[in-house]
């Protein structure tokens, strides 16, 4: 690693050289021993990080205690994720996708396959059994008057 | 059909287990360790519709979300919201963690992190708060002005930052992710996260040096 890779790292990750991403950070550890002028930039580095790195704003036992309390209550009266949502949920995006798609598909072919297989020649009956059905109808329709 | 027994065990407490481990430590009070009780056990519990494991899960990571919540907005109200908001997700979409896929924490820092962007708020320092304190009759109080003041304008700094560039200070610099961790949280690829990162950096390099704290 020249000085100026260093440099240039440094800017990028900050003022600790064991946080760099790994591949780098044995190349590092040997430029700033060989160097003292990478260790000074280091010390400057490291003022600038100071500032960055401010301490966690205070959050009193109270408040916890408020927020634990309303988010308790609040879950209590939330229902969880449906069997579906969860089996979908732990898929990755991508798979779910093409499972809906997959889905739209077969439902487009079974869609297709079943109305042909409606719109094809109803089977008819012989002519003479639709009269002879039409003629029991009848039967029914005038037995009671003709008591 | 096998696997079927055990996750119906792994997802009960277990009175004698519970009672066994006791009297294997006796009377020495040292912590227990159950599997139950971690964060991936008490999920697994907290997706069975477990509320008393969710309630302690809450305890134990709330604070570090109100935290979370309060670095990226500057608003201590905003992040109770926040914080609320992203625990209650955690009890509806329990059954979707995957231990496998990110640690508990990850996945609860990633909603609290889209949270508190979706906000839309930008932090900043609390004119109130400012105005408000006693003065300081110490010997080193100019000092600590002076301190308070260069922390003003590097919150006025972060908070002029795009928002995902200020997520980027805030999880690696006032959280102490790692890289990869970090990245993690924002779903990106770790050198895509570097660059954010770089970027965030030479953004508030500017800043700061142009208001003379560098």
């Amino acid at each position: 690693m020249t000085d100026e890779d260093f440099l240039r790292h440094l800017d990028d990750y900050g003022a600790s050289p064991e946080r760099w991403p790994p591949e780098l950070r044995a190349a590092a550890g040997a430029a700033l021993a060989r160097s003292p002028a990478l260790r000074t930039a280091l010390e400057d580095a490291q003022s600038f990080d100071r500032l960055l790195a401010a301490p966690a704003p205070p959050v009193e036992d109270a408040r916890v205690d408020r927020l634990l309390a309303a988010v308790g209550k609040a879950a209590r009266r939330s229902p969880q994720d449906s069997l579906v949502m969860l089996l979908l949920g732990r898929m990755p995006r991508r798979t779910v996708a093409g499972f809906c798609a997959a889905l739209l598909a077969l439902g487009w072919l079974t869609g297709g396959w079943l109305s042909g297989q409606l719109t094809g020649p109803a089977p008819t009956a012989p002519r003479s059994q639709e009269l002879a059905l039409l003629n029991d109808e009848v039967v029914t329709l005038f037995d009671g008057d003709s008591r | 059909m096998g696997a079927a027994p055990s996750l119906h065990f792994a997802l009960r407490w277990r009175p004698s287990a519970l009672l066994g481990i006791v009297l294997a430590h006796g009377m020495s009070g040292a912590p227990v360790a159950d599997d139950t009780d971690s964060d991936d056990g008490l999920m697994e519990r907290v997706a069975g519709g477990d509320a008393a494991a969710f309630d302690r899960l809450a305890a134990r990571h709330m604070r570090r979300a109100v935290a979370l919540a309060q670095r990226m907005t500057g608003n201590p109200s905003d992040a109770d919201e926040i914080a609320q908001e992203a625990f209650l997700r955690v009890w509806q979409h329990a059954g979707r963690w995957d231990a496998a896929r990110a640690a508990f924490t990850t996945w609860l820092y990633r909603i609290v992190m889209n949270l508190a962007i979706d906000r839309g708020r930008r932090p900043g320092w609390s004119p109130l708060e400012e105005a408000g304190d006693p003065p300081d009759e110490s010997p080193d109080a100019l000092a600590r002005i002076a301190e308070r003041q260069t922390a003003e304008r590097v919150n006025r700094a972060l908070a002029a930052l795009p928002d995902r560039q200020r997520a980027a200070v805030v999880l690696f610099h006032q959280e102490g992710l790692s890289l990869r961790q970090a990245a993690e949280v924002l779903t990106m690829s770790e050198s895509a996260f570097a660059s954010l990162l770089a970027r965030a950096r030479a953004a508030l390099k500017t800043a700061l040096t142009t208001s003379e704290i560098l």
